[in-house]
C-alpha cells in the first residue's frame, strides 16, 4: 500500500518581523509543494497566509519586534488550518469598507481582507479581531 | 538616466513598458520602493505608460494599493495606464476585488500596445 506524506503542524510564536514572517512563507510554500497541492490551490493559500501574516505583523503588532505573532498551521493532503494571532487592538472587520464596492475601488484599505474571504472557504476573527482563524479544502485535481 | 530597482523600463514607440524585476512583489520595503519608482513614472503629462507582468507571479494586496495610486495619478496627469500579461491567478487578485473594472487589463502586450492608438 502506498505511503501517504505526512501531515505538517506547526504552533510557535514568532518576533514581529517580515523576516520572520517570510521564512514561515518559505517553509510553508515547501511543505505545499511536498504534499503536492495543486497549483491554484497553493496560490490561494500562500497569498492568503501572506496578508494574514502582514496584518499581523504591520498593523496587528506595528512592527514591534517585543511583541509575538502566535501561530498554528495543519496541512495535510486534503486541507489547510490556521489560526494566527497578534498582540495589536484588533479591528472590526465588519467595519472595513467592502474595497470591491465602486465607490471604494481606489481606498488603499480592505482589500487584504477582501482577499483572503475570496480565496479560502471559511474564515474567522475573534470578537476584538486580532486573532483571525481560516481553513481551505484541497480541490479535487482536474 | 534613471536606475531602477524594482522595474526594467523600455520605451516603444513613446509607451513607457515596464516589467517586473521580481517574481513576487510582497515584501513591504520593497514594495514601498516599487511604489515610488512606479510614481516616477507617471511626472510627466499625458503618459503612456503599460506594465506588463509576465514575470509576476505573487503580488499582495499592498502592490496592488500602489497600482491604484498610480491609475490615479496616471489619470489625473492625462495620460493612460495598461496591464498586460497576467498570469490567471494574478489575475484573479484584481477580479475578485473588483479592479478590473478600474484598470484596462489586456492579455498580451501587442494588444495593450494597440490600445493606446
Amino acid at each position: 500500500m502506498e505511503e501517504l506524506p505526512s501531515a505538517w503542524s506547526v504552533n510557535r510564536k514568532f518576533a514581529s518581523s517580515v523576516e520572520n514572517a517570510s521564512a514561515v512563507m518559505m517553509e510553508l510554500r515547501q511543505q505545499l509543494k511536498r504534499l503536492e497541492w495543486p497549483e491554484n490551490d497553493k496560490f490561494a493559500i500562500l497569498i492568503s497566509m501572506e496578508e494574514a501574516l502582514m496584518n499581523a505583523v504591520k498593523h496587528g503588532n506595528q512592527y514591534d519586534e517585543s511583541k509575538f505573532v502566535d501561530l498554528r498551521i495543519d496541512l495535510d493532503r486534503d486541507g489547510f488550518l490556521t489560526r494566527i494571532a497578534d498582540e495589536g487592538e484588533g479591528f472590526d472587520p465588519a467595519a472595513v469598507p467592502d474595497p470591491c464596492e465602486d465607490c471604494n475601488l481606489e481606498r488603499p484599505s480592505g482589500r487584504g481582507v477582501a482577499l483572503i474571504k475570496n480565496f479560502v472557504d471559511e474564515v474567522a476573527y475573534n470578537e476584538i479581531g486580532n486573532v483571525i482563524e481560516f481553513k481551505k479544502k484541497r480541490h479535487a485535481a482536474k | 538616466m534613471s536606475t531602477y530597482e524594482c522595474i526594467k523600463l523600455d520605451d516603444v514607440n513613446d509607451i513607457s513598458v515596464v516589467k517586473f524585476t521580481e517574481e513576487k512583489v510582497v515584501d513591504p520595503a520593497k514594495v514601498e520602493k516599487m511604489g515610488t519608482e512606479l510614481l516616477s513614472l507617471a511626472d510627466d503629462e499625458s503618459q503612456k505608460l503599460l506594465l506588463n507582468f509576465e514575470n509576476v507571479r505573487f503580488f499582495s494586496s499592498a502592490a496592488i494599493n500602489k497600482l491604484i495610486v498610480l491609475e490615479k495619478r496616471v489619470r489625473e496627469q492625462g495620460g493612460k495606464l495598461r496591464l498586460s500579461n497576467l498570469r490567471p491567478e494574478v489575475k484573479d487578485l484584481f477580479s475578485l476585488t473588483n479592479l478590473d473594472s478600474l484598470f484596462s487589463i489586456m492579455d498580451e502586450q501587442s494588444e495593450a500596445l494597440d490600445s493606446f492608438e
